[in-house]
């Protein structure tokens, strides 16, 4: 490989092998490779933060995958495992392609992150612990990532959970996202905890942060106790998306709403050819107490989410501010930033698989 | 913070407190921070979502305006400088609360129809008699104008809970010790000192706040940051611009106050204080105090020993040719300012005595930087005695370059620690390898604006960013000396210019020291 005459991401690619024993010492020669193909200005740095798992239902995944890895390397360097199992396919086996990609980060440095893509076939596809625990780096954090709609069972098992500090994943991707609600709270109370990254909770941040906001003035304040009367959430599509269901759960928990007779609860629906399947479009709370009333709105709207407040005493306040397309890449840097379990997330969680179950007995 | 009042949505939130609506009124709004930083800002925030619907910009200014046209001229200016592109949608709803009011404040009027605006305001908006007020005016103007807010009984704090009235003054703090306890005076007539925010953009900065993190969220260092272990502390503020047509300002100003007085002096503070118990303002500012009471005054008869004035000539700087301080704008044609000092700073306590820090900050340099370096002693007896590849410092104990560790603060933030390592081989050989931690790519966030920071903590009443007034006097107390020894023995008219544009300093920078037997850092 000639040296490169610009700070190009430099992509090394190593033997194909088809043992794991044979991975270590590959990964180990590319990196010797590197250094001796840098340029004399360019200096690649061997880092990594985390092992990334990212189990991917097919190559088409982990193409998205590995392009969220790619992307995410200057800021959390990590050794990513994409892994694509086929517990149908034969003969059993593992078979790993090797890659190593340097990308400048604006001096001389380069961040280098190494790249494994394992095809899990047959019976080794049903014990992947076992596949990916030789390959994890000591001493740091390890994500595990389900890429798209994996089956949840493998990943919500306790072994799995033992050697996992964070697990990804995003509960709108599969067709019923209230069953995927309901796993992961079977999930929860098997093992007492629940370390899960939801990105459909991410993709709420915005929203919970303009809620909030909306209640901090010592006008809108006291309405957070025992003043809300009534709550309507309404996303994009034919049903409530997980993220209507987690936003509900997450104000009846955090304001300790009785599972019955606390506020009326409406989740809603609409179609709307420019927003994603499963999107929140809007959020109203309405508040009555003292003889006082009050009236919140968050709105999507365009390339906005705009927040209004309005009382009967005449107070009209509003704001606007940018909304980000929350893009995957964005989602799982922003996950990864955090370890361990969330336990905001998880009392959301519950709630509002609690507050399904009553209208949806399963 | 007793005025935030808990709301349980916030908990988890990336951030745990946004202010209650308040009118931020920007006495000044004609001027230039107003465009460049503070509206910018400000919008930035509100297209962010940190700013709580209701929040309101009042401007302050003499020229007249309506506020239609001051809508525009902030809207150019956001367009312009902001680092957030202006979006139509956030635009209009930040612009329904922008306000404005012709204040002239050498004639102390239109204080009346200010309050009617911000009367207006608190109906119209929810803002609730919570105020900001930002004096972004000529120093003269200050004393006058809080006195005034007082007189006007517009300093006061609303009776509702959690209600405040702030003021937030920017540097200078007065021109010397005297005239900084002038100012505090007149600003303690009107406003009690826990409503008074001194705003150093400095402290805003990441890295400046990370250095605490460092220092005291990390086991490894803190056993090691004492006379025993460090030889000296480096703090360099390089400048590679000149006056940027102040040099009116300039003339009155130099670099002892425009940057040693307050920048320096903090970083001084932060590097060399004691571990605060909490992170509470009155605990950070308490331990800040202690340390800068400990630095050593430099007696008038001194101040040629241990500090050195420069003034540049014309040069070249980063491949343009420029010219000299005295043929800047403004600038007397003869003109003794210093656009340059070094000095030696000593400690007076148990931690540091005997282990100086050495400043310098100018204009005019090769390159902007500013680094804190802290140089390690050298090893007490190497083995390695003629092993060695390659040697930096004059300090290194048998040509082994003693351990480094430098804290950049700008451009590049970020942390460097310097050890030796065996180049492979087979015989033993030492060169000094860096370590380097890159604040911008190591975490996906990007840093907001300092003046972001510190507008949204005053907002929330977090004063631990800004400095109190018995840090200001303190550090014009060792700077004040230092004036006055100048002051005895000033320099003669050809003496000035004494280093080149684009060179580090004047030869007397180096020489003071070399004669400590150390070298500046080559940056």
């Amino acid at each position: 490989m000639s040296p490169p005459a610009t700070h190009e991401p430099v992509v090394l690619r190593g033997e194909h092998v088809s043992t794991l024993h044979a991975l270590s010492s590959e990964l180990s020669a590319l990196h010797r490779q590197m250094l001796r193909t840098g340029h004399d200005d360019v200096r690649p740095v061997r880092t990594a933060v985390l092992t990334l798992v990212a189990v991917c239902t097919d190559d088409a995944s982990a193409d998205i995958a590995a392009d969220v890895v790619r992307r995410l390397a200057s800021n959390h360097p990590a050794r990513a495992i994409l892994v694509v199992a086929d517990r149908d396919a034969t003969p059993d086996g593992v078979d790993a392609d090797l890659a190593l990609e340097c990308s400048a980060m604006g001096g001389a440095e380069q961040i280098c992150a190494e790249s494994v893509r394992l095809a899990v076939r047959g019976q080794p596809a049903l014990h992947l612990a076992s596949v990916i625990t030789p390959l994890l780096l000591p001493d740091v954090p390890v994500a595990l990532w389900l890429v798209g709609a994996p089956p949840l069972d493998q990943a919500l098992h306790g072994e799995v959970l033992a050697i996992c500090d964070r697990i990804l994943l995003d509960s709108d991707a599969h067709e019923d996202p209230l069953d995927t609600l309901h796993q992961l709270v079977a999930a929860h109370r098997r093992h007492g905890h629940l370390p899960v990254g939801d990105l459909a909770w991410e993709r709420l941040l915005p929203w919970r942060e303009l809620l909030a906001q909306s209640f901090d003035s010592r006008d809108m304040g006291p309405f957070l106790r025992g003043g809300v009367r009534r709550v309507e959430v309404q996303s994009c599509g034919e049903h409530p998306s997980a993220e209507a269901w987690l936003l509900v759960g997450w104000l009846s928990s955090r304001l300790h709403w009785p599972p019955r007779g606390g506020p009326e609860i409406a989740l809603t629906v609409r179609q709307d050819a420019d927003v994603e399947h499963g999107r929140l479009l809007a959020v109203h709370i309405d508040c009555g107490m003292d003889g006082r009333t009050a009236v919140v709105t968050v709105r999507a709207e365009g390339g906005t989410t705009v927040t209004s407040i309005a009382t009967a005493e005449g107070l009209d306040a509003s704001g606007t501010m940018v909304a980000r397309k929350p893009d995957v890449h964005a989602l799982v840097g922003r996950v990864l930033q955090e370890s361990g379990e969330d336990r905001i997330y998880t009392a959301a969680l519950r709630r509002a698989a609690g507050l399904a179950e009553g209208r949806h007995p399963r | 913070m007793a005025e935030v009042m808990v709301n349980p949505l916030r908990e988890g939130l990336r951030i745990e407190r946004t202010p209650p609506p308040c009118a931020l009124v920007i006495f000044g709004a004609s001027g230039d921070l107003t465009r460049r930083k503070l509206v910018p800002g400000l919008y930035a925030m509100a297209a962010g979502g940190q700013l709580p619907p209701g929040f309101t910009v009042v401007g302050a200014a003499r020229t007249e305006m309506s506020d239609e046209q001051f809508r525009e001229s902030m809207r150019e200016a956001v367009e312009r400088h902001g680092r957030v592109p202006l979006q139509a949608e956030v635009w209009d709803g930040f612009a329904k609360g922008l306000r404005y009011a012709r204040v002239d404040f050498d004639q102390g009027s239109g204080f009346d129809d200010l309050k009617r605006v911000l009367g207006e305001v608190d109906h119209e908006r929810g803002t609730g008699g919570n105020r900001v007020y930002y004096l972004s005016i000529p120093p003269s103007g200050i004393g006058s104008v809080a006195r005034r807010l007082g007189e006007e009984g517009m300093s006061r704090v609303p009776d509702s809970d959690g209600g405040f009235c702030r003021l937030v003054v920017e540097k200078p703090f007065g021109r010397n010790l005297t005239t900084a306890r002038e100012l505090s005076a007149d600003l303690h007539h009107s406003f009690a000192e826990e409503q008074i925010y001194r705003i150093d953009h400095y402290l805003g900065k990441e890295t400046v706040q990370n250095l605490l993190v460092f220092r005291f969220a990390n086991g490894i260092f803190e056993p090691l940051w004492n006379r025993q272990y460090i030889d000296h502390v480096q703090i360099t503020v390089a400048e590679s611009i000149g006056v940027e047509g102040r040099g009116t300002y300039y003339e009155e100003s130099g670099a002892l106050r425009d940057i040693v007085q307050n920048h320096i002096m903090q970083l001084v503070a932060l590097v060399g204080m004691e571990a605060p118990a909490d992170f509470r303002a009155e605990t950070v500012r308490d331990e800040k105090v202690k340390l800068l009471r400990s630095v050593r005054p430099i007696l008038e008869e001194d101040a040629p020993r241990y500090t050195v004035r420069g003034q540049y000539g014309p040069g070249w700087v980063e491949g343009e040719q420029v010219e000299g301080y005295r043929k800047e704008k403004g600038v007397a044609a003869d003109s003794l300012r210093e656009t340059f000092v070094a000095i030696r700073l000593d400690i007076d306590n148990w931690r540091w005595a005997g282990t100086p820090f050495y400043l310098r900050t100018g204009k005019r340099l090769p390159k902007r930087a500013t680094e804190i370096a802290i140089q390690f002693r050298a090893v007490p007896h190497s083995p390695f005695h003629g092993h060695i590849t390659s040697k930096t410092a004059a300090t290194a104990r048998d040509g082994i370059d003693p351990n480094l560790l430098v804290l950049r603060i700008q451009p590049d933030e970020g942390i460097t620690l310097r050890f030796g390592a065996k180049v492979p081989g087979q015989a033993v050989k030492i060169r000094s390898v860096s370590m380097d931690f890159l604040y911008g790519s190591a975490f996906l966030t990007e840093s907001p604006e300092a003046y972001e920071r510190l507008l949204l903590d005053c907002m929330l009443g977090d004063a631990t960013l800004f400095a109190r007034v018995d840090e200001v006097d303190e550090a014009w107390r060792f700077c004040t000396a230092i004036l006055d020894g100048w002051r005895a023995c000033p320099p003669r008219k050809d003496e000035m210019p004494n280093y080149e544009a684009g060179t580090w300093g004047p030869a007397e920078a180096h020489d003071m020291m070399a004669r400590d037997g150390r070298q500046w850092r080559r940056l």
